[in-house]
């Protein structure tokens, strides 16, 4: 397992984890306040975040060298994270347009909770696909297909 | 100039086109509806005339050097989108927010869908260009 993967596996771990947590808050919230304020809980998703911080503790390796595949890696698992994260955004932005009336009004918070949630989308993909790849490769023999 | 470069010229054109289109129908005084539709067929005019377009056969069609600009072009330009999309959200919530407006229409939420989309399909064309031109500049056997 190398520095990415390890990273990767922080930020898949502390964003699930900020997930279910605020699932957890959610439904509290809805059986003591009840909803739309309960939907406010997911805003401790944003937590999932500190997964970045990862970097500082897992130390670099200065004898790895990073070569071609890496970066077809990198560049793969950042396409994949914006794929994901503009598609979500464009399916929660109809959802709600369809779910509420087409003249009703929303609470301007929403918008930069929309960029938090692309966020945490895009970084968990992204992590997702370093995983995913990685372990594909590893698999491979020396000189094999990538 | 190969199949990629040539097609990305032609979404550029017609994307050009296409503006020029729908300010003349803007001015003209036709429906934003129309407008959009106008901007769907002309711009998806260029992609079905790019999509027609041959390889040459004394070059090789998509070897790893082809491979790796497209992932830097796609990595370059969706990050572009990425930071359209943030600036929007963040500017409309500034803009709101400092004059005391609590809410806003729906509708913003369906419009906040195309900054990122026209930027994303915009910026891809001229990375690519650009990224094919300066790998041009390399002598063979050279790092890009």
């Amino acid at each position: 397992m190398n520095r990415i993967t390890k990273q990767s596996w922080i930020m898949v771990l502390s964003i699930s984890i900020a997930f279910f947590a605020s699932c957890i808050v959610v439904a509290y919230w809805a059986a003591s306040k009840g909803f739309p304020e309960a939907w406010h809980g997911f805003i401790f998703t944003c937590f999932g975040g500190a997964g970045y911080f990862a970097c500082l503790f897992v130390k670099k390796d200065k004898s790895l060298i990073v070569d071609e595949r890496d970066l077809a890696i990198k560049a793969l698992a950042k396409n994949n994270g914006f794929i994901a994260s503009y598609l979500s955004f464009c399916f929660l932005a109809l959802g709600i347009f369809i779910y509420k009336k087409p003249s009703s009004l929303i609470n301007v918070n929403i918008l930069p909770m929309c960029v938090c949630l692309v966020g945490i989308i895009f970084a968990f993909v992204e992590s997702l696909t370093y995983i995913i790849e990685y372990g594909k490769d590893s698999k491979l023999p020396e000189g094999g297909i990538v | 100039m190969n199949r990629i470069q040539k097609m990305a010229w032609t979404h550029l054109i017609s994307f050009l086109i296409s503006g020029v289109v729908v300010f003349t129908m803007y001015l003209a005084g036709f429906q934003a509806a129309v407008l959009m539709l106008a901007f769907g067929l002309c711009g998806t005019a260029g992609y079905v005339v790019s999509s027609t377009f041959k390889n040459n056969p004394n070059m090789v069609p998509f070897d790893e050097r082809d491979r790796f600009i497209e992932l830097k072009a796609n990595r370059i330009c969706f990050g572009f989108s990425f930071a359209v999309f943030v600036i929007v959200c963040l500017s409309l919530w500034v803009y709101y927010h400092f004059r005391g407006i609590d809410t806003i229409s729906i509708d913003i939420l369906t419009v906040l869908i195309w900054p990122p989309f026209i930027a994303q399909i915009f910026s891809h064309d001229i990375i690519l260009l650009v990224l094919y031109r300066n790998d041009r500049a390399l002598s063979q056997g050279e790092m890009s």
